[in-house]
């Protein structure tokens, strides 16, 4: 069987480069969602987001795609610090995760989505991380921190809306351009059906310790070929690129 | 990739199925060593029998899946390998050589490399298993390796190696078998350095023997290691408590290096 090629990590850092423009359907196109059994849209399925987001000091900023981001003044200056000698902290350099909205922001890796009823769980390519989010009613739980946060689904109409919060403590990468969220991110995603082959994802990121507001994503997500499917994404077995990061200090990826 | 001359064939596979579909007879290749199993799993909402719930074995098989006696604070173990009855791998000569040659120390799992098939199973952690129409997903707590395994009679992936292998599953009646291929040579099967090459070829048995008891068995073919197909057996047991989830389990390296799994904090 064809197996999709340039899964390396390498690539990853090409993101910056893979901007499309969005052209795209709206959450206000009228779209019946094929259901499952429990009459909730049917998500399950290979996706991959079309295009990049990409740094937004790459592209257009702010754009269709996403609103300005605006940082806080102590904040920006720890972009500044990060970009000049933390890149080695990137957790997805260290092929740790991607965490939350990364994970599913960043190509090319697509992702793989299914729904028991109680759960939806997304497992993405990218250093094989899971999401497995309970769609039960269930709210967040106490003393609780982790890389991924913690994340909780519920169904507004036909719309997955996932609720994410209790980060570890410490600075997590949302791109290779230096744009970051730590412990105090909020993210609210919205997964809407809009056509057979497309997922509408808006993501609103609130974090009151780095930006001075919220700011949000809105990009297409697209099913992969009905013969694809997720693969191995290994990464920290034989991961090398780490290397170049400490080899020049930092100052730039190679 | 060269496939070992007593693999079984897709073809022959099919026919096997096929027969099993049809309830003629009950094929030897389906009769398990606890043939007379009482217990009738329950069925998902897409008509499989349902083998949904998060699992754990426990114990220290992954010390040494030959059986151990306790040392350094780690408990006891015997033999989970019930073919040959000796409990022993069938190694080649040349391989119990190289076996005994290689250092503890490079346990791919103290690197946080994925644990590889069937090694996965009983690494310490529990896994749950998530089915929908014609697929089976398998997530394990560590290190959030997940296994892809359709049910569908979709090809295996070949032409590339990897840490977790190809899986596609078939129903044996209330069997799960997951057939699994295309591995790399990097994984090992237990933390004594048991090991394999990359011509593995993994046919594990997931079989409820109770509503909260699930069978586990891994036949391991390796021609270029083994003199002899060899099988391993366990139970892995449902968590049921309330609330139990799979957590997030990250490799994280301290100030000094050194790597080390981190569980969700406070």
């Amino acid at each position: 069987m064809r197996l999709r090629a340039s899964n390396t990590v390498a690539c990853v850092f090409c993101a910056a480069a893979m901007l499309l423009p969005l052209i795209g359907q709206t959450p206000d196109s009228k779209f019946e969602p094929p259901r499952l059994k429990d009459g909730h849209p049917n998500f399950q399925g290979l996706w991959k987001l079309l295009g990049g987001w990409g740094p937004p000091d790459v592209g257009a900023n702010p754009s269709p795609r996403m609103s300005k981001i605006e940082y806080l003044p102590e904040a920006l200056a720890k972009k500044d610090q990060m970009l000049t000698s933390g890149r080695a902290e990137d957790l997805v350099a260290q092929c740790v995760t991607a965490s939350v909205p990364r994970a599913t922001l960043e190509p090319p890796y697509p992702m793989l989505i299914i729904q028991d009823g109680a759960n939806v769980v997304i497992m993405h390519e990218f250093a094989h991380d899971v999401r497995i989010v309970p769609v039960d009613g269930s709210s967040h739980p106490k003393n609780f921190s982790a890389l991924g946060g913690d994340s909780r689904g519920r169904w507004e109409g036909d719309t997955l809306v996932i609720d994410t919060t209790d980060f570890r403590k410490g600075i997590r990468w949302l791109h290779m351009g230096g744009d970051f969220v730590d412990e105090n991110e909020h993210s609210v995603e919205r997964y809407t059906l809009i056509g057979p082959d497309t997922i509408r994802y808006e993501v609103t990121i609130e974090d009151p310790t780095v930006f001075a507001k919220p700011w949000n994503a809105k990009l297409n997500i697209r099913r992969q070929p009905k013969d694809d499917q997720i693969i191995e994404g290994a990464c920290r077995e034989g991961e090398r690129d780490l290397d170049h990061y400490v080899v020049d200090g930092g100052a730039k990826a190679k | 990739m060269k496939m070992p001359s007593f693999r079984r064939t897709p073809t022959v596979a099919a026919t096997v199925m096929f027969v099993i579909g049809s309830g003629a007879i009950t094929p030897a290749v389906a009769q398990n060593s606890k043939s007379s199993n009482p217990y009738t799993a329950g069925r998902t909402p897409d008509g499989a029998p349902d083998l949904r719930g998060i699992w754990e074995v426990h114990g220290t098989i992954n010390w040494n899946i030959e059986g151990h006696p306790k040392q350094d604070g780690i408990a006891a173990s015997k033999s989970v390998i019930v073919d040959p009855a000796d409990g022993k791998i069938p190694y080649t000569a040349e391989a119990r050589a190289k076996k005994n040659a290689i250092s503890l120390a490079d346990d791919p799992q103290t690197k946080c490399y994925m644990a590889g098939v069937p090694r996965v199973t009983y690494t310490p952690g529990p896994f749950q298993i998530f089915q929908t129409d014609g697929l089976v997903i398998a997530v394990y707590q560590d290190l959030h390796t997940y296994r892809y395994i359709p049910t569908t009679g979709k090809p295996q992936m070949s032409g590339a190696e990897f840490w977790m292998g190809s899986s596609r599953g078939r129903w044996e009646g209330d069997t799960l078998v997951v057939d699994s291929v295309s591995f790399n040579d990097q994984t090992w099967f237990d933390k004594a350095a048991n090991f394999h090459s990359a011509d593995l070829h993994v046919v594990e048995r997931y079989q409820l023997t109770g509503p909260n008891t699930l069978q586990y068995e891994a036949l391991i073919e390796d021609p270029k290691v083994f003199t002899r197909p060899w099988k391993m057996r366990m139970i892995a047991e449902r968590h049921t408590e309330p609330g139990f989830r799979i957590l997030e389990d990250e490799c994280l390296k301290d100030s000094k290096g050194v790597l080390s799994h981190i569980l969700p904090g406070k």
